[in-house]
């Protein structure tokens, strides 16, 4: 049991939604002492946020000046970055092999061309892409490379293939804020509905997960504990779905003709948003970065495959919510159910 | 200790001259023995009634020590208890509860499994954030 005590919180409006940054104090043995970490908790807070806020800036697209959208431009095939850029693009890599070419970052203009200029999103990028010739095929994972070095990076790719960072970068972000966080009995960076939970020896957070129509309203609440009174443990929880960044469209979706429902979530396979039952879906893993990537995979390969495949991943837990309101959870995660 | 009955007389046996005169054990006369053995005078002896009732005295009360000893319980010291230990199964542990009690103060928490009796204090709850789909204002 966490005595409220002692929490600092910290939040602001950052990457299109609300990120925040929640730390608890330390129950030391000495009362007094944990009333003195408080203000240096509400520092680390600051501190933090302020960190987070450089390196999204970094990897937005939604800025024509962000390191992003600069390597996007080049027109050079070879590119070098930055240290922050270089590392998220590697993960972006590594996401890829993980999760067998379900998460690809090079799918830029996929997206772009699956979104209308009515969605209200990627209005001045969307414009810019018709500047550059069509983009390759959906391309195999050896079609561009990241090379890191001392100074960051450097990036090899095809003219007019674009990297976009969305998902992947926010649960880089959170892990990377979270090692900021050290002081404290737990800490939890919330990068707009990724979480990277930090717990200390004996810990405990609670983590509920929002219902996909009912914003208001719980579907499930997640316990993560720390394993003993002598062990910490770190968790990442991140949450996937097609509800929010959704609309209508007659290209977008699979319908020979029509208005389908289209969404943000491009399947690799067919370079259009991915056809699934699967309306939103949370996991649980042992950092953020690792629960972002599967949870947009088990998105796109929809229910019967993402139990199967997922259950056999080194995530911790797979709770799904279908279209059909359906509530489906791998047999690991009853054990973080409250 | 009271004398049962007289030992057999044993050519060996050096007895007093005290205690064959209580027997009624009349020194036999030795034959053969030279007339100048006969010829030493006898001395004066005490009398050996008291001696004999102080004897028989001690004697009663060391035999009703050995007797109130061997009807006695055993005393508890190791030397017995080692053996009686080996002979019988050990009895079964007591346990005793002990309840403490320790004031808490402010800021502190109870340790673990100890039941806390401060019925005026807010009860901790949990802290819990949302996992959201991104772009949801939670």
């Amino acid at each position: 049991m966490i005595d409220s005590v002692g929490m600092v919180s910290v939040e602001t409006s950052l990457m299109g939604g609300r990120v925040g940054i929640h730390q608890l104090g330390r129950r030391d043995q000495r009362p007094d002492l944990g009333r003195l970490l408080e203000p240096e908790l509400e520092r680390d807070a600051a501190r933090a946020l302020g960190a987070l806020g450089t390196w999204a800036a970094r990897l937005t697209r939604f800025d024509a000046r962000s390191e992003l959208s600069r390597l996007n431009d080049d027109p050079r095939t070879e590119v070098p970055v930055g240290p922050t850029l270089a590392a998220v693009l590697d993960w972006g890599r590594a996401a890829e092999v993980e999760t067998a070419g379900v998460v690809n970052i090079a799918m830029l203009d996929r997206r772009l061309r699956s979104e209308p200029e009515s969605a209200g999103v990627n209005t001045t990028v969307a414009r810019q892409a018709g500047a550059w010739p069509e983009a390759p095929p959906v391309l195999a994972a050896n079609a561009w490379s990241i090379e890191r070095n001392a100074r960051g990076g450097v990036v090899r790719r095809p003219v007019g293939l674009r990297f976009d960072l969305d998902g992947v970068g926010k649960g880089w972000l959170a892990d990377r804020t979270l090692r900021l966080l050290r002081r404290g009995d737990a800490a939890v960076v919330d990068a707009d509905g990724d979480l990277a939970v930090r717990l200390g020896p004996g810990a405990r957070w609670d983590v509920g997960v929002a219902d996909r129509i009912d914003l208001d309203h719980t579907v499930a609440t997640l316990r993560l504990e720390s394993p003993s009174r002598f062990e910490g443990a770190e968790f990442g929880v991140a949450t996937s779905g097609t509800s929010v960044h959704r609309w209508a469209s007659d290209s977008g979706g699979h319908g020979a003709g029509g208005m389908a429902p289209a969404h943000h979530l491009i399947d690799p396979r067919t370079g259009r948003p991915a056809v699934t039952d699967v309306a939103q879906a949370t996991v649980v893993a042992r950092s953020a970065r690792v629960a972002e990537a599967f949870a947009k995979t088990a998105v796109i390969l929809g229910s019967t495959e993402a139990l199967r495949l997922l259950d056999r991943t080194p995530i911790e837990g797979l709770l799904l919510l279908t279209e059909d309101r359906r509530v489906l959870a791998t047999p690991r995660t009853l054990r973080y159910m409250a | 200790m009271a004398i049962l009955e007289d030992p057999a007389p044993d050519t060996t046996l050096q007895r007093p001259d005290s205690v064959r005169r209580a027997a009624g054990d009349t020194p036999a006369p030795s034959r053969g023995a030279p007339a100048a053995a006969r010829a030493v005078p006898v001395r004066s002896r005490p009398d050996p009634t008291a001696m004999r009732l102080a004897g028989g005295l001690v004697g009663l009360a060391t035999a009703s020590a050995i007797v109130s000893a061997m009807l006695a319980p055993a005393p508890s010291s190791p030397a017995t208890t080692t053996a009686a230990a080996a002979a019988a199964p050990p009895p079964a542990p007591e346990v005793i509860h002990v309840v403490r009690y320790v004031q808490l103060k402010p800021g502190q928490t109870a340790p673990p499994q100890a039941v806390v009796q401060h019925p005026a204090a807010p009860a901790p709850r949990l802290v819990t954030v949302t996992t959201r789909q991104s772009g949801v204002k939670p």
